[in-house]
């Protein structure tokens, strides 16, 4: 299966990258890191319900929206992500969603575990430690190819998130946290790698467990590539689509 | 607009709707996963004109769930949300 490690890129960058390989149909494995610091929403999500759209600008944050549902997140450089685009028909993810969060959140699971540190799918669509999520995932279709990704929390800005994320009161009652400070409940509910391990760990050795986690879970081996030709100029007019504000601001 | 919230195994869902007896504008918005995403508008369309009244509501959202999928959200669930804000 394709790797492509494209290093840092914006977040409707990655999701026209994502598009255009579903739309070419080669499996592809993609580990990178979001910059600038974003602000991700889920496709259905309302922009002004789920961010305080005022401090997201303070803080020079840039807000997008992306093809998959689930919750909003920050996405920015301490964190590690993963995309994985395969035909359904490739075999290397399940079509039906749940089996495919499961999959995938293996590949997460394995790279933790090589790390020594125990990890289980948790809820819909998460991976948690201790009852911590650690890692966020989603997945949409698209061309009869599924698109399946999601967070890898070497480190977390809490701080920035704590500020521009409205976390809705009734997810949190029914956790079990009792309402303080969004800074609290944030760190309560997540934790990281580098909480786990009580080290910095650097960014190129999460990565490597990552590549060897997806290796594992979806039982391929993975080969350094880059995009075809035909997806470079395929991906420019889906970058478009998902920089267009009436896209980012639809709900 | 009306608004609710709602929440379900899968996920949160929330309604702004403007109604009298009948729904003349909604969106429905959260953190949950339908497939395909673009239904979800298709629905919200088949909605505007809808009587407020729990059977007719249902009625549309049964049809919308003929062929998508939509884990930890039942019918009901959708309908509850909008009842929830009328």
């Amino acid at each position: 299966m394709r790797y492509i490690d494209p290093g840092f890129i914006s977040l409707p960058e990655l999701h026209g990258t994502e598009e255009a390989i579903a739309k070419s149909g080669v499996p592809t494995l993609m580990l990178w890191v979001a910059h600038p610091p974003t602000v991700n929403l889920g496709y259905f999500q309302s922009a002004s319900e789920e961010v305080d759209l005022e401090e997201a600008k303070r803080l020079g944050l840039t807000i997008t929206r992306r093809p998959s549902g689930g919750g909003a997140a920050l996405f920015d450089e301490k964190e590690l992500y993963y995309s994985i685009v395969a035909p359904w028909d490739s075999g290397v993810l399940p079509k039906a969603s749940r089996p495919c969060f499961k999959k995938a959140a293996n590949g997460i699971i394995f790279a933790l575990d090589s790390f020594g540190i125990g990890a289980k799918f948790a809820g819909k669509n998460d991976v948690q430690v201790n009852g911590r999520k650690i890692s966020g995932n989603a997945q949409t279709n698209k061309y009869d190819a599924k698109i399946q990704h999601g967070t890898f929390l070497v480190d977390f800005d809490i701080e920035a998130a704590a500020r521009v994320l409205k976390v809705p009161i009734e997810k949190v009652v029914d956790k079990g946290i009792s309402a303080r400070t969004a800074h609290a409940m944030i760190e309560e509910r997540i934790t990281t790698l580098n909480r786990e391990l009580g080290r910095k760990v650097p960014m190129e050795e999460a990565r490597e467990a990552l590549k060897r986690g997806f290796e594992k879970a979806l039982n391929v081996e993975l080969v350094n590539g880059g995009l075809t030709g035909e997806e470079e100029r395929m991906r420019k007019k889906f970058i478009a689509k998902y920089e267009d504000p009436e896209w980012i601001y639809k709900r | 607009m009306k608004r609710s919230v709602h929440k379900t195994r899968g996920g949160l869902i929330r309604v702004s709707l403007d109604a009298d007896d009948r729904i003349n504008d909604i969106m429905i918005t959260g953190d949950f996963f339908i497939y395909p995403e673009e239904s979800v508008e298709a629905l919200e369309k088949a909605l505007m004109g809808t009587s407020t009244d729990e059977g007719k509501l249902l009625e549309v959202v049964k049809d919308f769930y003929e062929n998508i999928e939509a884990p930890g959200i039942g019918p009901e669930d959708i309908v509850r949300a909008i009842k929830k804000a009328l």
